[in-house]
């Protein structure tokens, strides 16, 4: 008989143990949220002792998981659709990404509408003489497929085919960070790249877009063109689930978001 | 005596069984390699087509119906290649012709040093040179044609030129020295100049020495990534205008694997595939040009 | 008798080591002239002079007059190219090209610009027959000049120095790394060539120099000590150290 006590308590503490990995909480979902998850996860993480896992799958998956209760949390960087929420799921903005579009600083252009950008990105205007600058070939700067930046603005853009391809011109120069797209634009007169609203420097010189200026007033306003939400999901969240989505609303958070470069909600 | 010999015994039979290992070792990580990657690959060739991959020009992994097409980078792959040992072998022949065989020994010595520097210098450092000069000369001649950037075709084939010569040069050296001084001897008594008897003596004697110094230049063009990436654009475009940009296969595949995943990951592997498959091509090409080379005589 | 080579002061110097010290001597036309002495002596730095082959050392300067054809060769300006095709030179160790045999005979004409297919093959045949080779290899002659045993690649030399018409041949101990009966067969060949050539020969054989030469100089520490007719050197020579060589006394 003692044995078989030892063996059942035994028994139990192994199931214990296995109940407790369930206290892990899991997040799954875009590439483009992902690194911005990541530090708050790793925040979090310090506080608390709360296990996170973190799966960058892409928007959609990140849907997917939540609705089917394999992640605790999708991580969407765009819009969520009508009959994705119908699955049950809520969805709450965490954070807003912008693009900027950057130029030479040598270069007289301080807009382009949206028609144009995207005429320049697919080719079809090819000199800066075209939209009111000197007479300058225009050297596209884009991101390598795959990269998040490069999605949200060839979607924003219209510069997406109705099959997802992507229209930009085939001689723009490709790039994979943030950095190069600056270099690259830094040392070519005719250049002209994009990137995330948060990496500008005092060296990179903006242009606004349909005569928007790109400035964190301008996105909280919903007047700047080039933004996104970073969206989470969750489909009846536990209480380990409201917790860390409390911490991201919170100043901390704020405070690792802001840092990221990306914008915060403002609370009302 | 005889506990003396059988400890020696044990020694031997030891290290004989480490070397055994390391053979098999050795072996088994390069194989293992070789499995991983067309493991990795396969799943896209499967899905798409190797055919289809090699021949079509369109690459767009993001499409709903995604497309790894990667005619334009085996070709930008192949054109630079070749072209960049056009330049690169010539020069560094006659240039290790020239080093052993007619220059002053100061000046040999000077110079052999610094280009053995230069063999060891990282590529990468080539390219930043190149994208300082080359490419901003392009660059600045060239800003109101549509297209050019300075990244260019240009600019690759200038690297790959330029990193590829010390090798050349230094085994090509080594290959010209080690041949017998008996026959330049000859060459000169018999009332050759110095150019004959540099083209037909010894070049010829030295020739498998330089095939080799050849097959090594050939194999660092071919697999240059980090050098090429910075100058030459990344476009996914036609390689038929040396000022415009394009894709190379080692680019391709370090350009996208950071965020590939799933199909497009795997696209990727079959990319080294087919990478591995035109080296292959080139290494026996350049076998039988030295087997041919090797039957003529002797 | 003609004087092929008349030589007058002459002095060679590596850098700072006076190799060769003023020395003067005639050869003679169509002999054979075999010059003698210790090991060291600079018997072959002087036939070296005698095509300029010493050019190909670095720190090698040579004074004084080499006539050749009523030129002094030893100045820079003369062309050495024309002077080699002249005088041809076999060297110690048998050293045909990584070639055919064919090849190797044909080197220096095609370096001179004969491309004339009937011609070279012509050549081929007289120059092998010449140097008594050609009913050996003349089945084989495109096959590599590495495959024959050492008097055979050394003959083969000889017929690739013949096939330039040369007038003179220098030939340096040409038959020391070979064995007897190829060494018998290649002095065979230099009786018949000293009708057509003048032939030089440096030789560490007395009995060599004694068997071949018509004429003989004896070499010492880079000094000509003695120079005469074979016979004279052999049986009668003039200085005491001559005689002390040539009996075996030293050397």
């Amino acid at each position: 008989m003692r044995k078989y006590k030892q063996l059942i308590l035994i028994g139990c503490f192994f199931f214990l143990c296995s109940c407790s990995q369930s206290k892990d909480l899991e997040i799954s979902g875009s590439t483009s949220v992902a690194p911005l998850m990541n530090k708050l996860v790793e925040q979090y993480q310090k506080d608390t002792n709360q296990k996170i896992n973190i799966n960058a799958d892409g928007s959609s998956a990140g849907i997917k998981a939540a609705s089917e209760n394999l992640a605790n949390i999708g991580m969407v960087s765009r819009e969520v659709e009508k009959d994705e929420l119908a699955l049950g799921l809520k969805s709450e903005v965490i954070a807003i990404d912008a693009m900027a579009v950057i130029v030479n600083k040598d270069n007289q252009v301080t807009n382009l509408s949206q028609q144009e950008l995207c005429d320049i990105y697919s080719g079809k205007i090819k000199n800066w003489s075209e939209v009111g600058g000197k007479n300058l070939g225009i050297v596209i700067v884009s991101r390598e497929y795959g990269s998040g930046t490069r999605n949200a603005f060839e979607e924003i853009t219209g510069l997406l085919n109705e099959d997802k391809s992507s229209n930009t011109n085939a001689k723009a120069i490709i790039v994979n960070s943030t950095g190069a797209v600056i270099e690259n634009v830094q040392q070519k007169e005719g250049a002209i790249g994009y990137l995330s609203l948060g990496s500008i420097t005092e060296n990179t010189k903006t242009i606004s877009i349909n005569n928007i200026e790109p400035t964190k007033r301008n996105v909280l306003r919903n007047k700047y063109l080039l933004t996104r939400n970073f969206n989470i999901v969750t489909k009846n969240a536990d209480d380990k689930t409201k917790a860390f989505i409390e911490f991201i609303h919170s100043e901390k958070g704020h405070e690792i978001i802001a840092e990221e470069g990306f914008i915060n909600v403002s609370q009302d | 005596m005889l506990a003396k010999t059988k400890k020696s015994e044990k020694k031997r039979l030891l290290f004989e069984s480490l070397y055994r290992l390391s053979v098999i070792f050795s072996g088994l990580i390069l194989f293992i390699i070789i499995i991983f990657i067309f493991a990795s690959g396969f799943p896209a060739l499967k899905e798409y087509g190797f055919f289809e991959m090699i021949l079509n020009k369109e690459w767009s992994p993001n499409a709903t119906d995604p497309q790894f097409g990667l005619l334009y980078m085996v070709l930008a792959t192949i054109i630079s290649t070749l072209l960049s040992l056009l330049i690169a072998i010539p020069i560094g022949v006659l240039s290790a012709a020239y080093l052993s065989k007619m220059a002053p020994k100061k000046i040999k010595k000077t110079i052999m040093f610094f280009v053995e520097i230069l063999a060891g210098i990282p590529s990468v450092i080539y390219g930043f040179f190149i994208l300082k000069t080359l490419v901003k000369i392009i660059y600045d001649n060239g800003k109101y044609i549509e297209g050019v950037s300075g990244n260019s075709m240009l600019a690759a084939i200038a690297v790959l030129a330029l990193m590829s010569l010390p090798t050349i040069i230094t085994v090509s050296v080594t290959s010209l020295d080690a041949i017998n001084k008996s026959y330049d001897e000859a060459s000169y008594a018999l009332g050759a100049n110095t150019i004959q008897t540099i083209f037909k003596v010894d070049l010829r004697a030295a020739r498998l020495g330089i095939m080799s110094a050849i097959v090594l230049g050939a194999g660092k063009v071919i697999g240059e990534t980090m050098a090429v990436m910075l100058v030459s654009g990344n476009a996914i475009n036609f390689p038929g205008n040396l000022l415009e940009p394009v894709r190379t296969l080692t680019s391709n595949i370090a350009t996208e694997m950071a965020y590939a995943s799933g199909l497009h990951q795997s696209a990727l592997y079959a990319t080294g595939i087919i990478l591995f498959i035109l080296i292959m091509i080139l290494n026996y090409i350049l076998l039988v040009v030295i087997k041919r080379g090797g039957t003529s005589d002797a | 008798m003609e004087d092929i080579f008349t030589i007058r002061d002459l002095n060679l110097y590596y850098g700072k080591n006076h190799a060769l010290k003023n020395m003067d001597i005639a050869l003679k036309k169509n002999k054979v002239t075999a010059l003698i002495g210790p090991s060291g002596c600079g018997k072959s730095t002087f036939l070296r002079c005698l095509n300029r082959m010493n050019d190909l050392i670095e720190n090698c300067t040579i004074t004084g007059q080499i006539i050749y054809d009523n030129d002094n060769i030893n100045v820079e300006k003369y062309n050495v190219i024309e002077l080699r095709k002249k005088v041809g030179m076999v060297f110690q160790k048998p050293n045909p090209f990584p070639m055919s045999i064919y090849e190797n005979v044909i080197y220096g004409p095609k370096c001179q610009g004969l491309t004339d297919k009937a011609i070279l093959d012509e050549l081929v045949e007289d120059s092998l027959k010449k140097a008594a080779l050609w009913d050996e290899v003349k089945d084989r002659l495109n096959t590599s000049a590495l495959s024959l045993s050492g008097g055979q690649q050394q003959r083969l030399c000889i017929a690739r120095t013949i096939a330039m018409d040369p007038d003179v041949i220098l030939m340096d101990e040409p038959t020391s790394a070979l064995d007897p009966i190829s060494t018998k067969k290649i002095e065979e060949l230099m009786e018949t060539l000293k009708n057509n050539y003048t032939i030089v020969i440096v030789t560490h054989s007395m009995q060599q120099a004694a068997r071949i030469s018509d004429y003989t100089a004896f070499f010492l520490m880079g000094e000509i000590v003695e120079y005469d007719l074979t016979d004279i050197i052999f049986s009668n020579p003039a200085q005491q150290q001559t005689e002390d060589y040539v009996t075996g006394r030293f050397g």
